[in-house]
């Protein structure tokens, strides 16, 4: 059984005021051209499907595009889960009726997770549909719950599930949220902020899976071992992704020990960069070694800047994202940086220059560690960016 | 967003249609909106807002009032905007709510319409549709847009000289703040929500501490009691509580003592005694009067024997004469069969010669069907012969058909024969006709061509001649002759006829020719009918000096016309003839051989004479046979019915003979039992028995009696001899006064428990409240040092204490120093490098951090803002709106902030400031952005030639274009 991993569309997102509608339609070609040339029997979407919880109509449109094209055209299955952008309870609208199409999706955590069974010629392989939850989700599911972190949360509903697992049989996973192995290193980027660790689960509560298909980071990678992975976004979403080489992971299940995992290589229409220079030589197009004008770019000017940069560089890069410059100012001629991409901190962390600034001390641990746990109380309609 | 085309109709002052199209105004880069105070100026970016975004409550201008006073009623208020972005145009056409007359003249209210086109040729419709796309086109709302692409009226100053509380409010409207803010609300919501859990917590401190002091502890009644620190509370109460648990103890331990005792005294155990002592003594009485009527239950005994099996024989007499009576009805039966038999045996005797009568009849009965059978097989084949006639005569007929058709085929081969041979002869008669044709001809053609030579040969001969005499002419003496080579020419020819002509030679040549071949084909011809003739000879078997073909041809003729004649009624021909008659002759020979076989069966068939005589004579015997023979069997049925019937009978008596002797024999049996038995029993004969009999009756009563005289005998005897092993040894008690203690025991009991219940509550809840307080007093050391700290947090975070600085205001700032940065570009640039815009702290005021000075390069001095003059105002504002612009685009690079509107800017400014300020723009526009100014100062015209004018009249205003 062939089955094709990714997470965190993003759909409708806009990058600095751009829609990346035409980027995203761009992939899911791809996308569609790949589930065909790998003979692929099920595509896993580990949440994030959309940037918000009531996402713009051209979004949901194109969406819906592909899920014809992917289920119906090509008879592929789609399985997915809400991440913490969805709207669980909108994903999940007719989902009873979907799944007889072949497409499945877990918007809400419910009492029971019943898994969706798919078979080859070496059994059954049940696929584990696991939304987004906050700890007051796992709470509110199983009676007599009392996790109020999300790694309490977490162990709560796989402790739940795991008496329930067919073992002789192939299980996996699909999941979204911060999880990492003990000690493990993680790579992430702006778009997916986490509050100093408080999200943070120990991946091991997926150990008794063939496969863990996670969501939420947008870089891939494995958290604690191989067979539970991230296979990031499938497009760069911030800045901070502009070194990151996008990929969608296949996943080749033999028998109940043989799974082979592989990363599939995604092309963009346009690529995300940053272009440092002086702005003479940011205006020579001969000067600049990469000359896809078209893509997003930000522009780190390093002399002071003119009238209208923006206007100007924009005749050469459309899609010029925002820029940067220092200049020399105020009587005392302090260099400032000024302009677009400030440093991307999570409020706590401007809190804690605020608190610096104006008590001229560092914020003592004991406030921070305090401050994080209210910035983690994130109330249900709001989203963590 | 970059203008194209604006359209307004029934808007603000203007009654009519009016079209400004900026892309005529585009190269200019500044352009002007003119016109007098409230003519119209501004209308046209509220248009444009409008066009963009609809209508919003709480804006001065709402949207219904957006009809022009001036139109007619029924005419609708309408904006339609053209603008670009990039390389692509979006057009958007909306329609404010507003009033409009129905049919039948009053007012109703239109809804806002909107509709975006975009550049694809996709159309949105709905408002909000339209409002969502236009935001994510711009990257802007409508505060954010009216902020960065119109300097407003009024708002030109403000931007510079605006206090920190509003310069937040425009900040957090263009910049995103809303992460920050959340983090300040999320504090803010955890501080107020420990506050209350505190509080919730400090009402149950008291409620336990007054309870604490309701149970007795009298030094918790004061006021404060409740604010004590737990250590405080627990000593003295706990030491109390251990006091009462002592005298606890005490009183527990005599309840137990008193318990011991009151179950040692066993009252009922007493009386119980006693009871048993009484009983004993009245029983053993009892038992004397059962043993005195012992003797009198004896005679009794034997009276119920002599009874009982005096009711037993008189069963046993009943027996004996129900079979007396069974032997006579038995003897009675057995006569009346044998009177049956005899009957019987006389008729039998008269039947004896039944049977001979019937085979007699049955013989006959068999003689008459054979008869019958013989006749009927008759009557058979004479049918059969007639219809082997009947099939006869249908193949002689066709027999005779097929002979027919047969002999006229033969006459049709005849026929053909003659037929072939007469056309044979015609065809031999047609080519000896041919021959002697073709003889003529050849002569004819043989002379023709000898003629034809003969000219040829003349022609030949005149044309060499001509030759000769023309090379003659040419001859000249002692010149060598071209023919013969002698110089001497005795006699040259001469043309006598004169030169004949050369085409002479040539028709004379062809015409020889042509007769030559026309003699070679005749010749030919001639040939192929020689041939002709010799076949028709040959399929003739005719010699060639045979010359009486038409003499055969006449005779033959002749002889088909009559055949004809003799056969008018010939069948016509069938094309394969000769199959047709070999198909026939073989029918004839199939169907003479069927007419052989019928005429052979039909010679083996006698003829039959009078059938129906046969007939009758058969079915009379029929009849006979069968009367016969149902008297036959009548009369053997008859015979052997009367003799199984004696058979029976005869079985039947002597059956009953042998059964009547048994019965007989028993009966004597059981008299003689029944005899002995009434001695056995002890009677003295049968009348003592009989007497007995009558008194049966009394056995039951005799029965019960003595059964009730033994059981009481029996149940007497083992009760006293039980209670007699139970009293053994054992004299009365006196119960009295173990009474009077036991009631003393439970009267101090009762006290003592109340006692202990009283305080063991008392205990049990102390604790209980202790405990509570104490578990009360650690979660709220908890919550408390928790909410200490978020209460600092969100205090800083509010900025309500000093130096009065909010989160939000913080983050707003470091927007506002990029924003002086930046607009410090421009007034460099405007100012001639002299002025520079700074951020100003002013310490410990509340709300600051937004405030802002000026730098003044040529005197090296800080300024306020509100001491720049009016020219220098302008520029400040207009750089920092610049500047504002560049960051919100810097910050996002989708945003496009292509033209900049500025409104009434000028009013303040003196005539100098005013070259200054319109200086500026000027630069400013060749570098980027198009800019249009609104003002309704005249001298402007001078300044910018490119200029939308307004002019306002009684009617509503109007707009010309002047480019």
């Amino acid at each position: 059984m062939r089955l094709l991993h990714t997470s965190d569309w993003h759909l409708g997102k806009s990058l600095f005021a751009f829609s990346l509608l035409e980027d995203q339609e761009y992939f899911l070609r791809e996308l569609l051209g790949l589930l065909k040339a790998e003979r692929v029997d099920a595509l896993l979407i580990a949440g994030d499907i959309y940037d918000r919880p009531v996402p713009p109509a051209g979004a949901v449109r194109l969406f819906d595009w592909f899920l014809r094209e992917a289920v119906a055209g090509l008879g592929v299955r789609v399985l997915a889960v809400a991440g913490n952008h969805d709207s669980g309870e909108r994903l999940e609208f007719a989902s009873t009726l979907l799944g007889g199409a072949g497409y499945h999706i877990a918007g809400k955590l419910g009492q029971e997770i019943p898994p969706v069974v798919l078979a080859d010629e070496h059994g059954p392989v049940q696929i584990h549909l696991l939304p987004w939850i906050f700890p007051a989700d796992a709470r509110m599911a199983l009676p007599g719950c009392q996790a109020k972190s999300f790694d309490e949360g977490y162990k709560a509903v796989l402790g739940h599930m795991l008496p329930g697992l067919h073992l002789s049989a192939r299980n996996i996973i699909v999941a979204h949220g911060f999880f990492a192995g003990a000690g493990g290193q993680v790579l992430t980027s702006e778009s997916e902020v986490s509050v100093g660790g408080m999200d943070l689960t120990d991946s091991r509560v997926f150990s008794s899976f063939s496969y863990a298909a996670l969501g939420h980071l947008h870089a891939p990678q494995t958290a604690g071992c191989a067979h539970i992975r991230y296979s990031g976004s499938p497009i760069k979403y911030s800045l901070s992704e502009e070194i990151q080489r996008k990929s969608a992971t296949l996943i080749e299940l033999g028998k109940p020990s043989e799974v082979a995992v592989r990363e599939i290589p995604l092309p963009a229409l346009r690529d995300l960069r940053t272009v440092s220079g002086s702005f003479d030589d940011l205006m020579n197009p001969a000067w600049h070694a990469n000359q896809n004008f078209g893509d997003y770019v930000f522009a780190e000017i390093t002399d002071p800047g003119a009238l209208y940069p923006m206007e100007k560089l924009r005749t050469l890069f459309p899609r010029l994202l925002g820029l940067r410059f220092p200049l020399t100012g105020g009587e005392d001629g302090a260099v400032h940086r000024i302009g677009g991409r400030r440093e991307n901190l999570s409020p706590v962390e401007q809190f804690s220059r605020f608190y610096r600034a104006v008590k001229g001390e560092d914020i003592p641990d004991r406030h921070l560690r305090l401050l994080e746990e209210v910035a983690a109380h994130s109330p249900e309609d709001e989203v963590a960016p | 967003m970059n203008p194209q085309k604006l359209t307004i109709e029934a808007f603000g002052p203007y009654a009519g249609r009016e079209e400004i199209d900026f892309s005529r105004l585009q190269s200019q880069g500044v352009f002007l909106i003119l016109g007098d105070t409230g003519a119209g100026k501004t209308t046209i970016f509220d248009a444009i807002t409008f066009a963009l975004y609809g209508g919003a409550s709480g804006d001065g201008r709402a949207p219904r009032n957006f009809k022009s006073h001036h139109a007619p009623a029924n005419r609708l208020c309408k904006v339609e905007y053209t603008f670009t972005l990039g390389e692509k145009t979006y057009h958007i056409e909306r329609r404010p709510t507003q009033t409009a007359p129905k049919r039948d003249g009053s007012l109703r209210e239109v809804t806002e319409t909107a509709q975006l086109t975009l550049p694809g040729g996709e159309i949105l419709s709905r408002r909000q549709a339209v409002n969502d796309k236009v935001k994510e086109l711009l990257g802007l709302d409508r505060l954010q847009f009216k902020q960065t692409v119109m300097l407003a009226q009024g708002e030109f100053r403000r931007l510079i000289e605006a206090n920190s509380t509003e310069k937040q409010e425009i900040f957090s409207r263009l910049f995103e703040i809303a992460p920050y803010a959340r983090l300040t609300a999320q504090l803010n919501g955890e501080e107020s929500r420990l506050r209350t859990r505190l509080e919730d917590r400090h009402r149950e401190i008291s409620r336990r501490v007054s309870e604490l002091a309701r149970l007795g502890y009298a030094f918790l009644e004061d006021e404060d009691a409740a604010y004590r620190p737990y250590s405080e509370i627990a000593g003295p109460v706990e030491s109390a509580l251990a006091e009462d648990q002592t005298a606890l103890d005490e009183i527990a331990r005599e309840i137990a003592g008193l318990e011991r005792e009151k179950s040692s005294l066993d009252l009922p155990g007493a009386s119980a005694l006693n009871q048993k002592l009484k009983q004993l003594s009245a029983l053993k009485a009892a038992c004397k009067e059962l043993e005195q009527a012992a003797p009198a239950m004896a005679k009794k005994q034997k009276r119920l024997l002599l009874l009982v099996s005096a009711r037993e024989l008189g069963e046993q007499e009943g027996i004996l004469r129900d079979t007396k009576d069974l032997l006579r009805e038995d003897a009675k039966r057995l006569t009346a069969l044998e009177s049956e038999k005899e009957r019987v045996a006389a008729e039998l005797a008269a039947a004896k010669d039944y049977p001979a009568r019937a085979d007699a009849l049955l013989a006959e009965s068999l003689n008459a069907d054979r008869e019958a059978g013989d006749i009927e097989a008759q009557i058979e084949r004479s049918y059969a012969a007639a219809s082997r006639r009947e099939k006869l005569g249908e193949v002689e007929t066709a027999i005779a058909q097929t002979r027919a058709r047969l002999d006229g085929y033969r006459l049709h081969v005849k026929l053909n024969e003659g037929k072939q041979r007469m056309a044979d002869l015609e065809s031999l008669i047609a080519a000896r006709r041919d021959l002697v044709l073709s003889r003529a001809q050849i002569n004819q053609k043989q002379k023709d061509a000898e003629d034809a030579a003969l000219e040829y040969d003349a022609a030949f001969s005149a044309f060499r001649e001509g030759q000769a005499a023309l090379l003659a002419a040419g001859l000249e003496v002692d010149a060598p002759c071209p023919v013969c080579g002698s110089n001497h020419h005795p006699s040259p020819a001469k043309a006598e006829r004169g030169l004949p002509p050369a085409q002479n030679l040539e028709s004379a040549k062809s015409r020889k020719e042509a007769a030559d071949h026309a003699l070679q084909s005749t010749k030919l011809a001639q040939e192929q009918q020689i041939a002709r003739h010799h076949l028709c000879l040959g399929r003739l078997g005719m010699e060639e000096s045979d010359q009486t073909a038409e003499e055969q041809f006449a005779v033959l003729t002749e002889e088909h016309a009559r055949a004809l004649a003799a056969h008018p009624n010939l069948p016509p021909a069938p094309d394969d003839l000769s199959d047709a008659i070999a198909s026939l002759e073989h029918k004839l020979a199939d169907l003479s051989e069927l007419a052989a076989g019928h005429r052979a069966v039909l010679a083996a068939l006698p003829d039959l004479p009078d059938l129906e005589k046969q007939k009758e004579s058969m079915t009379a015997l029929r009849e006979q046979a069968e009367e016969k023979s149902r008297l036959a069997k009548d009369l053997t049925r008859a015979y052997q019915e009367f003799k199984s019937s004696l058979d029976r009978l005869s079985a039947q008596t002597e059956a009953g003979r042998a059964h009547l002797a048994a019965v007989k024999e028993q009966f004597l049996r059981q008299r003689e039992s029944f005899k002995s038995r009434i001695q056995d029993c002890g009677f003295a004969g049968y009348d003592d028995y009989a007497g007995y009999r009558i008194l049966c009756g009394e056995i039951p009563d005799i029965q019960t009696e003595l059964e009730v005289y033994t059981a009481r005998k029996t149940g007497s005897l083992a009760r006293l001899e039980a209670l007699s092993a139970e009293t053994a040894g054992r004299e009365p008690v006196d119960i009295e006064a173990l009474k009077a203690r036991e009631t003393a025991i439970l009267v101090r009991l009762s006290s003592l428990r109340e006692n202990q219940s009283e305080r063991g509550h008392k205990i049990t809840a102390a604790s209980r409240c202790l405990n509570e307080l104490k578990e009360l007093h650690a979660q709220n050391a908890e919550i408390g040092c928790r909410h200490g700290q978020l209460r600092e947090l969100t205090a800083l975070a509010k900025g309500s204490g000093p130096p009065y600085i909010s989160f939000e205001r913080y983050i707003l700032t470091t927007f506002f120093e990029d924003v002086i940065q930046l607009a410090n570009i421009y007034l460099m640039e405007m100012t001639g490098a002299r002025y520079q815009l700074i951020r100003r702290e002013k310490p410990g005021a509340r709300s600051a951090g937004l405030e802002m000075g000026v730098f003044d390069h040529y005197t090296g001095s800080r300024r306020d803002v509100s001491t720049l003059s009016g020219g220098e105002g302008f520029k400040a504002s207009l750089s920092l709106a610049m500047g504002l612009s560049d960051l919100v685009q810097m910050q996002a690079g989708g945003v496009r902030l292509d033209a900049l509107f500025v409104d009434e800017g000028f009013g303040s400014l003196d005539e100098k400031s005013l070259d200054a300020a319109i200086g500026t723009l000027l630069t400013l526009q060749k570098r980027g952005r198009m800019i249009g100014i609104i003002s309704h100062i005249r001298e402007m015209e001078n300044y910018i030639p490119t200029q939308i004018k307004v002019i306002p009249s009684t009617t509503g205003s109007k707009i010309t274009l002047n480019s």
